[in-house]
């Protein structure tokens, strides 16, 4: 059955209730980001900036379009969805081209994207639709394994490009849908043990040398100065010495002297740091509390447990990326590629938040039940 | 999907429940990410600027070029010329082992020292300052991460000559002579110049502090090479053929007491300086002291004449070669009977000196040697300067009787020969020099000294002397210092040379100090042969030396032959008087003496003579 069709009144309803901080503080994020990267590829020889332009205009059509889409129509396709997300993604892990030691790319025409951003709005979406079905007064016996299972997928996929960052992504968007889903608390540790026996498995079978490098160097940054426990110590210097109001734009001796590396990606929040300090870092982190919490404003409006679970999940990969992007830079957790949602450079990340942003704001303006 | 119902609010609060779980996890997460941003960039803000700035900075000294020195007459004795600093950036090289193989043996240095630079980090200078010829040699496509930076080199065209005066530059620093005392401004001002440098460990120059160095002045010396070639091929010569352990040659324009030539020997190449040992790098002329003998016996003269107490006509009694002063006995190197005091001079009669000398008076000779310089460095513009040695306390008459004869002291060869320069300039102490102009960036600057000097003597006074010192070389023991054409004046001297136990039994100091022209002075001229064997004395090794050295440069300089050359001279009384003298003498010798017309000519009585020379 279609959604009913909205009458005029009731689109204009929905226009006039559209949350503007959820997509303002998208907006002055992405504006920020771009600032900060214009400043960060100041040296280099592409444009940055202005693709990330190009980028933030295609995935405002992208919110907008994501927003206009009644989500229910899309959890109604989330398998099929989700069977094409994947399909792509291990087309791309095992015949796409390689960049920067791991195969995750596609390209089209001179941009190139990652079919795993794509993949992870579809695996929300999926397990949005399964645990919501799961909220029956009896539930289906075993609905956590089989979401375990359709996380599994496309997690083995992404960690065998091998994009480990993107793969740990996943986990605090199982663990947060799971947990408001109504999973019972003991069986969740006892999953946790297990993860973390994974987890051993993983770093004793799967794991790269230049991962594990990177991994250990998290823990004795000063032992290999030139290896990766040099990324550590430069993007802490990098901010250390941005001090209280940082050294102005294009000021960051850090990222244009190319101490820092990726500064326009990963390692943009310690441009953003060393160049506008401790007060633009604040400002920042504001945004994206901001941004946060109106996510979960708006998950508690939703109408179905269908929509609020939707909401987790994305409101969870985006808590993820950042609070993995902020303490690893600032050097509490090992470095691996995770960016920062709309402030680092990268085209199919920077949809991937727009269509998540979109899909809540879509969320919220159908937060009546009586349409 | 109506109205919530009591099992809607349930999930709904349970959901709430949950979802504030993860909203205080993330929070907490967040808060433990602001404090540590609080602790980068506030707590350790200095620290973490400091360590961007340590690991980004980086300065880069441009050394000057420095100063060409000239002689008298602009020609280059020092210059600088491009050398090519051989540095690594060794994060760039290959091979270390391999690459300071082959570079070793093209720069001269040992493998494992090029090597251990080679590993240590950043840019590494591998060998400085080496030449175009050693530099093209070296192949840099070849090896990566090497390459060249310039830097100046001190060279010295003319080899070993003034090699003492000139001094010498070590890579970074000047260590000695002129270079050394006219440094800051002959080494120009380096600049240093701020750069980034970037996580690749490349420079990255800083827009604005493109600083040129500023160079450095060019010394313009009073010194000519022609006749400090003269000089130094003389006593080079000299000292070959008397088989001299040592010697020194000091020209100086009397009128100024600017240094025209200034000659040691051993001597060095400061080319390579690091040949050659304290022995050969040591400035006799003004570093050593030795006892001037007879050619101390022109100041005893100059006393004498200033107080009047002898006419160089006057008869005196040599006292057969000996005289006692006081409980000493002193010997002539040779009996002399009565002789006029020209005539005792002229064959260089001790006995005659000292009775000079008492004549004067212990007050007048003590303050007249002080007054000419003795005893106390001469301020010339060279370090190292040895100050002599003039007994101190107040003379009683067995130190004067031994100064008259110019033992009992030490001097520099230096202030002997300004001595002689201020006699010949007629009784104005000057102090010497070797620099005249500073040229920086084509504007001369005359640093000649200000001050005009002191008067000494009277010009009466050293008008006597000269004459006096002319009988020297026409029939004395300076015979052979006689030039053809030109009247000479001037003093041989044979001193013993004192060491430890006292006076050595063969150690001699040969030495001649002269004037050319007598009459019209242009050069003041000292040769100092040290330890000659087959000779010793100062008529027969130093003052042939004289002869050479200034009947060259008399002709290089063009200069006048005199109207009554040697060989012809009036009888004294028949000449005129010498003319007045401008002005009341300003003679500190006799304004201390208490004596006023110091250029009168009294002859002391017979009586005086001997009551002056008998008062022991």
């Amino acid at each position: 059955m279609l959604p009913t069709r909205p009458d005029r009144w009731t689109l204009v309803r929905r226009v006039r209730s559209v949350s503007w901080l959820l997509g303002g503080s998208a907006l002055a994020l992405s504006a920020i980001g771009l600032v900060v990267i214009s400043s960060a590829s100041a040296d280099m020889s592409t444009d940055y900036e202005v693709r990330q332009s190009a980028w933030i205009a295609l995935g405002l059509l992208v919110m907008t379009a994501a927003a206009a889409v009644d989500y229910s129509f899309l959890l109604r396709y989330a398998f099929w969805i989700y069977l094409a997300a994947v399909a792509v993604l291990a087309a791309v892990t095992f015949f796409g081209h390689e960049a920067g030691g791991a195969r995750s790319w596609i390209g089209i025409g001179g941009f190139g994207g990652q079919p795993s951003d794509f993949c992870k709005i579809a695996t929300v979406l999926l397990l949005a639709r399964h645990m919501a079905e799961a909220q029956a007064p009896v539930a289906p016996r075993g609905w956590l394994w089989a979401a375990s299972a359709f996380v599994v997928v496309p997690v083995l996929l992404i960690a065998l490009q091998p994009d480990m960052g993107g793969a740990l992504m996943f986990m605090p968007m199982l663990a947060a849908m799971a947990v408001v889903a109504g999973v019972r608390l003991r069986p969740a540790l006892i999953a946790l043990g297990v993860a973390a026996v994974v987890a051993g498995a993983i770093w004793i079978f799967a794991l790269q040398d230049y991962q594990k490098d990177r991994l250990s160097s998290f823990f004795r940054p000063h032992a290999d100065p030139l290896g990766s426990g040099y990324q550590v110590r430069q993007s802490r210097i990098a901010i250390g010495s941005g001090q209280m109001v940082g050294k102005g734009y294009g000021e960051g001796t850090q990222s244009n002297l190319q101490f820092l590396p990726t500064p326009h990606t990963d390692f943009v929040f310690a441009v953003l740091g060393e160049e506008y300090g401790f007060m633009g870092v604040t400002v920042v982190l504001g945004l994206l509390l901001l941004y946060l919490g109106n996510g979960v404003r708006v998950a508690l409006a939703a109408r179905d447990p269908a929509g609020l679970l939707l909401v987790v999940g994305l409101l969870a990969f985006m808590a993820g990326h950042v609070l993995y992007n902020t303490a690893m830079v600032v050097g509490l957790l090992p470095i691996t590629g995770i960016p920062l949602p709309f402030l680092s450079y990268g085209g199919s990340f920077m949809l991937f938040c727009c269509a998540a942003t979109g899909l809540m704001i879509g969320l919220d303006i159908r937060r009546f039940v009586n349409i | 999907m109506n109205a919530p119902g009591p099992r809607a609010r349930r999930v709904r609060r349970r959901y709430v429940g949950r979802l504030v779980v993860f909203m205080v996890v993330a929070g907490l997460w967040m808060g433990a990410i602001a404090v540590r941003l609080f602790d980068l960039q506030i707590r350790g803000a200095d620290e973490y600027r400091e360590r961007a700035a340590r690991q980004q900075r980086s300065e880069v000294v441009l050394n000057p070029k420095r100063g060409t020195i000239y002689d008298a007459r602009g020609r280059s004795l020092a210059v600088s010329v491009e050398t090519h600093t051989l540095y690594a950036e060794t994060a760039k090289v290959e091979k270390p082992a391999v690459v300071a193989a082959e570079i070793a043996p093209l720069v001269g240095r040992s493998r494992e020292r090029i090597e251990a630079l080679l590993n240590k980090p950043g840019h590494v200078p591998l060998a400085r300052k080496l030449d175009r010829e050693v530099a093209d040699r070296i192949d840099l496509s070849a090896f990566p991460g090497l390459y060249f930076l310039d830097e100046s080199k001190r060279k010295y065209p003319m080899g070993s000559l003034m090699a003492h005066v000139l001094g010498f530059v070590g890579t970074d620093r000047s260590l000695a002579g002129l270079e050394y005392r006219y440094d800051t401004e002959v080494a120009g001002e380096a600049v240093r110049r701020h750069v980034l440098r970037d996580g690749q460990q490349r420079l990255v120059v800083v827009p604005g502090s493109l600083g040129e160095p500023k160079p450095g002045a060019d010394l313009h010396l009073t010194i000519d090479a022609t006749i400090q070639h003269l000089a130094e091929r003389a006593l080079r010569e000299t000292i070959a053929s008397y088989d001299a352990s040592a010697g020194s040659v000091v020209i100086l324009a009397p009128e100024d007491s600017a240094v025209l030539a200034m000659a040691s020997y051993p001597t060095f190449d400061p080319n390579r300086f690091g040949d050659f040992g304290p022995n050969e790098r040591r400035n006799r002329a003004l570093q050593d002291s030795y006892e001037p003998g007879s050619t101390f016996k022109t100041i005893t003269a100059a006393g004498a004449f200033e107080r009047s107490v002898v006419h160089p006509d006057q008869i005196m009694d040599c006292g057969n070669g000996r005289i006692r002063v006081g409980k000493a006995r002193i010997k002539d190197h040779k009996p002399f009977p009565e002789l006029t005091f020209r005539t005792a001079i002229a064959k260089s009669s001790n006995v005659c000196a000292i009775k000079a000398g008492l004549l004067a008076g212990s007050e007048t000779m003590q303050e007249l040697v002080t007054a000419f310089g003795f005893g106390e460095v001469t301020g010339i513009d060279l370090d190292g300067e040895h100050p002599g040695i003039v007994p101190l306390r107040v003379w009683d008459q067995e130190t004067t009787a031994y100064a008259s004869f110019g033992h009992g002291l030490a001097v520099t060869p230096l202030q002997l020969a300004n001595a002689y320069a201020t006699v010949a300039n007629g009784g104005v102490w000057n102090r010497p020099y070797l620099v005249r102009a500073l040229e920086r960036e084509g504007e001369v600057v005359d640093v000649r000294p200000r001050n005009r000097g002191h008067r000494v003597i009277s010009k009466a006074t050293a008008y006597r002397v000269i004459r006096l010192l002319e009988e020297v070389v026409v029939s004395g023991t300076g015979r052979k210092a006689a030039i053809a054409g030109y009247r000479v004046a001037g003093k041989t001297g044979t001193a013993e040379k004192s060491d430890a136990s006292g006076y050595s039994e063969t150690g001699r100091v040969a030495g001649f100090v002269g004037i050319a022209p007598a009459r019209a002075p242009r050069l003041v001229c000292l040769v100092m042969i040290d330890e000659p064997t087959v000779s010793t004395s100062g008529g027969e090794v130093a003052a042939p030396a004289f002869q050479r050295i200034i009947s060259e440069a008399l002709f290089y300089l063009g200069a006048t032959p005199s109207r009554q050359p040697m060989g012809w001279s009036q009888p004294v009384w028949l000449q005129p008087a010498p003319a007045p003298l401008e002005g009341p003498p300003q003679i500190r010798v006799a304004a201390a003496a208490g004596q006023a017309a110091a250029d009168q000519d009294i002859a002391p009585t017979e009586g005086e003579l001997w009551t002056a020379a008998g008062s022991s």
